[in-house]
């Protein structure tokens, strides 16, 4: 009997801004963020107390003109003898307003374009949608220019309406976009189903869950306005009697100031437009950063980064199987500390065996897979253990050597085959591409070996030619097969092969691997959720919860003879083939949150004979008997001896 | 090819659309426009005639609209954009055509540098994170994204042409050589001018390719077929080129109308600030003297070349993604 006892996952507490939403948490604890919001509250204040802070009138002549900066001008003076610092303290007021003002009139007809128009699909989104690419695609700078000309007066009024006039575009496609993911879900179809009016839905029910995107497409707009606003001024269309950055520029330029060697008429305002900027684009890169998590980057203590290989050496046994895994961990790291989604697992995988592997989604399978063929990158990191593949250490291999671990001993088909191809390159390409990488073939020889494993898979070999969106679902799946297969692997992982798949072409396909696989006498790792299909194909299975192993055995008396609770009851909860059961009850409960696992057995809140006082105290022993093994008290000798007592 | 011809028909309707705001801007004005164009200007060398010309080109003959639409129209497909009212009687035409040349010249030559510049970068920062370019080249290109593209010009030429003197200090060819494309001393001239202004373009601008590169790329990056090239033991470069970037810049190619029209307005007000003699020049000068109708026709010309471009990528989308073939 075996007994070992887990490592919990270490806790954190909740954060100091717990209480607000995630994302404006998220950017008040980035210090970019902040750093802009400070800029740009510390900018707002110049505009509002500007005459308290310039020294004086900023269109009054008050000295000499041209006068360089000194201590009684700042920045100096312009070519009329107006004090250049006074100027550039009240022109934030009119660029910030223009910025702001464009800023929040965009986002208003952005807003109300996209989301109603993505919301309400159909024929009006497909106008809708035209109309905005075709306003995206007419040049905006010229566009505004004969817009501004036309308009007599080209005050501060005038150029906010032509800017948000026709920068309205890219925002309602950034939040049309989102509306369209967003109105099927669960309480937008409800609010649309019991009549809610339209104006409702989209005020109410979207924008709250979309106002991180409403929050960058209006600093975007902001910066638009304030760049284009300068621009205008620049070029003589705003009105010249406006002080602002840009009619500062604009006097600067008519009176050559810069070739005259006057830069203090002409550098100030271009600064005090890209601090404005830089402030902005601090918040919407923080904002990008915490709405695409994938741009998220998610600190690693160096430590968890510790190479494997400097881990303590342990030789593989020498009965031991094809493959052995040895008390596994891999640990997910998110903002609040890692998540541990394998968590000492162990199994071996014998010479010409078929090992199923199943659980609920997310239970740690496919983690258990990837780390075969070390697959996992940051955030994912193999914390500990050790993988023996053909007495090879998996995990001691140096990172210059993987190429030529990967696919020669362990090659995969992934869970979604419709999207393991390349859609850009042919079939044979990427038939060419892995034989070259691994062995010395020629490019003739190795599309030659493409053709015949195609057929190996019960493929035309001239599809050689083809690129996959030309293939259906099935015969996609074929093909990465046949890759999979292309350099003789000792152990094929299949993850969730055929899920995409109908039943049929599932069976034929599932039939031909295992002809294959006796053939040519490889092991497989067979993953996936459906038990009934497992217990079929595989020789022996293993059943995982909550990133643990909880139970291994032999196909044929797992499902005879299921040991732990949690595999019986996936048992009740999936059809058979072979007979029909009755009575099929689906788990209660969800399978736990792994940043907070359970205590003591992590199956205890769902499981029906769960024993109180014990399972959710004591971590549950491994208890192994003849070629089985399990993780349950109910089956460890000291509950049978407190039983008997 | 329906792909071609959808796209096709798009670029009609747009180019429909920009001919409409052309037609109607004039409209929009009270009284008539062509006083409104005329004011403040000296007509006494305009005569009735000429007037009545002008008025014709645009439309404006005593007709109802649908009328008068029709022959601004088919103005337009005869080349008759108008003739100038700052330089009567020279055809807008006429004077557009010399500045376009200039304005290809340095407009596509930025389009070129900041898309191979900007790609190659976007494709470094998402396949390196935390790598140079990521840790430092993405926030610098952010920061230039949020500085007027001019200002940019106004310093460099500043720095660069008057205080170090490495660059001349504005228009396109040295002067004392006559305009002759097969004389290398002229060429080398053009390239000289158009260097400066270039770089400034470059640098403010390569930004907005590389940022979207780099969010494709990223997106990309986690997709299964990704996976699976790793999972296959390819050499990294591979990887990196044929599978990821190789998709990663189709939704590129999508969004390059945005990124050209960027373009195309820095590049207008940097020929501004360096007196090059192309389009924006003339703009400018157009919009200081109201010459509406040379500035209608710059728009309308600029707006027909973005969508040729636009058409091209387009084309260059086709041969990229064999998905759009079938």
């Amino acid at each position: 009997m075996t007994v070992s006892q887990p490592a919990a996952p270490p806790k954190r507490s909740p954060g100091l801004w717990a209480s607000l939403p995630d994302w404006v948490a998220t950017l008040l604890s980035n210090p970019r963020a902040m750093a802009g919001l400070l800029i740009l509250l510390a900018l707002v204040l110049v505009a509002v107390f500007a005459p308290q802070i310039a020294p004086y009138q900023p269109d009054r002549i008050v000295a000499r003109r041209d006068l360089p900066p000194s201590s009684e001008h700042v920045l100096g003076t312009t070519s009329l003898g107006q004090d250049v610092f006074s100027q550039m303290v009240f022109g934030t007021r009119i660029s910030l307003a223009v910025g702001f003002a464009t800023g929040t009139l965009v986002v208003l007809i952005a807003m109300t374009i996209g989301i109603t128009s993505g919301l309400v699909g159909g024929r009006v989104d497909n106008v809708v949608s035209m109309i905005v690419n075709v306003v995206l695609v007419i040049p905006q700078l010229p566009l505004i220019i004969v817009i501004a000309s036309w308009a007599r007066n080209t005050g501060p009024i005038t150029i906010i309406l032509v800017l948000a006039a026709t920068g309205w575009a890219f925002g309602a496609r950034v939040l049309r976009a989102q509306a369209l993911a967003l109105r099927n879900s669960e309480h937008i179809t409800s609010a649309r189903l019991i009549g809610e009016p339209i104006w409702r839905i989209v005020f109410f029910e979207m924008l709250p869950s979309m106002i991180s995107l409403v929050a960058a497409a209006w600093i975007g707009a902001v910066i638009f306005a304030i760049l284009s606003q300068a621009a205008l001024e620049f070029i003589g269309l705003g009105d010249p009697a406006v002080v602002s950055w840009g009619t500062i520029l604009y006097w600067a330029q008519n009176n050559t100031a810069l070739i005259s060697g006057r830069w203090w008429t002409f550098v100030p305002p271009g600064l005090a437009i890209a601090t404005v900027g830089l402030a902005l684009t601090l918040i919407n890169y923080s904002i990008d950063e915490i709405t695409n998590p994938r741009l998220r980057r998610i600190r690693i203590p160096k430590d968890a980064m510790r190479k494997p290989e400097s881990r303590p050496r342990e030789e593989p046994s020498e009965q031991g199987g094809l493959v052995q895994i040895r008390g596994l961990n891999v640990d997910y790291w998110t903002a609040t500390g890692p998540v541990r989604a394998a968590d000492n697992v162990s199994f071996d995988i014998r010479p010409n065996e078929v090992f199923g592997l199943a659980g609920e989604s997310g239970c740690g399978k496919s983690t258990v897979a990837y780390a075969i063929s070390r697959l996992h990158f940051p955030p994912a990191i193999i914390s500990g253990g050790r993988i023996f593949v053909d007495g090879q250490d998996v995990l001691a291999i140096p990172d210059k050597q993987l190429n030529k671990f990967r696919w020669d001993a362990v090659s995969m088909v992934f869970q979604s085959a419709m999207n393991s191809l390349n859609p850009v390159i042919t079939i044979g390409e990427q038939f060419v591409d892995v034989i070259q990488a691994h062995r010395d073939m020629d490019r003739k020889a190795a599309l030659e070996r493409g053709r015949e494993l195609l057929e190996m898979v019960e493929l035309d070999p001239d599809l050689i030619d083809s690129y996959p969106h030309q293939l259906s679902g099935g015969m996609r799946q074929r093909v990465v097969i046949a890759i999979a297969l292309a350099l003789n692997p000792k152990l094929l992982i299949m993850d969730e092969p055929t899920t995409a798949l109908d039943v049929v072409v599932e069976r034929q396909i599932l039939q031909r691997v295992k002809v294959l696989q006796r053939e040519f006498g490889f092991s497989i790792l067979f993953i996936t959720h459906d038990l009934s299909l497992l217990i079929e194909f595989s020789d022996r299975i293993g059943i995982m919860y909550a990133g643990e192993l909880v139970e291994v055995a032999p196909a044929k008396a797992l499902y005879t003879d299921p040991q732990h609770p949690y595999t019986r009851l996936l048992m009740n909860a999936f059809p058979s083939i072979h007979d029909d059961r009755t009575g099929r009850y689906g788990i209660e409960g969800t399978p736990p949150d792994l940043r907070t696992p359970p205590t003591g057995c992590r199956f205890h809140p769902r499981c029906d004979v769960a024993i109180a006082g014990l399972c959710e105290v004591v971590v549950p022993p491994v208890v192994s008997t003849g070629d089985r093994l399990a993780r349950c008290h109910l089956l460890s000798e000291e509950y049978a001896e407190r039983a008997v007592k | 090819m329906n792909y071609l011809l959808r796209r096709l028909g798009f670029y009609l309707i747009a180019a429909l659309l920009a001919i409409v705001i052309n037609f109607f801007l004039p409209r929009m004005m009270a009284g008539d426009p062509v006083d409104v164009m005329l004011a403040g200007f000296d007509t006494s060398s305009l005569t009735p005639e000429a007037i009545d010309q002008l008025r014709e080109a645009f439309g404006f003959i005593d007709a109802p609209l649908p009328e008068q639409f029709a022959t601004y129209v088919s103005n337009l497909l005869k080349g008759n954009f108008g003739v100038s009212v700052a330089r009567y009687p020279t055809k807008v035409v006429d004077i557009l055509g010399v500045a376009l040349r200039w304005t290809l010249l340095m407009t596509g030559t930025a389009l070129i540098l900041t898309f191979s510049v900007g790609v190659l970068l976007g494709i470094q920062a998402a396949w390196k994170r935390g790598g140079f370019v990521d840790t430092y080249v993405l926030p610098f290109g952010a920061i230039m994204g949020a500085i007027p593209y001019f200002w940019v010009a106004l310093i460099a030429l500043y720095v660069f042409a008057l205080q170090l003197g490495w660059f001349p200090l504005g228009r396109a060819e040295a002067s004392g050589i006559p305009a002759d494309w097969t004389n290398p001393n002229y060429v080398m001239g053009v390239v000289y001018h158009l260097a400066l202004p270039v770089l400034t373009l470059l640098i403010a601008g390569f930004r907005s390719w590389m940022m979207g590169m780099r969010n494709n790329m990223v997106a990309v990056i986690a997709q299964d077929y990704i996976t699976m090239a790793i999972a296959k033991g390819l050499p990294d470069r591979r990887i990196k080129y044929q599978y990821a970037a190789r998709n990663a810049i189709l939704p590129s190619l999508t969004g390059f109308a945005l990124a050209l029209g960027f373009l195309l307005g820095g590049s207008l007000l940097t020929e501004v600030v360096f007196s090059y003699p192309g389009v924006g020049l003339t703009l400018l000068n157009a919009v200081n003297t109201r010459d509406y109708p040379v500035m209608q026709g710059i728009f309308l010309i600029l707006t027909l070349m973005v969508l040729l471009a636009n058409f091209i990528a387009d084309s260059l989308y086709i041969l990229l993604d064999p998905r759009t073939r079938s």
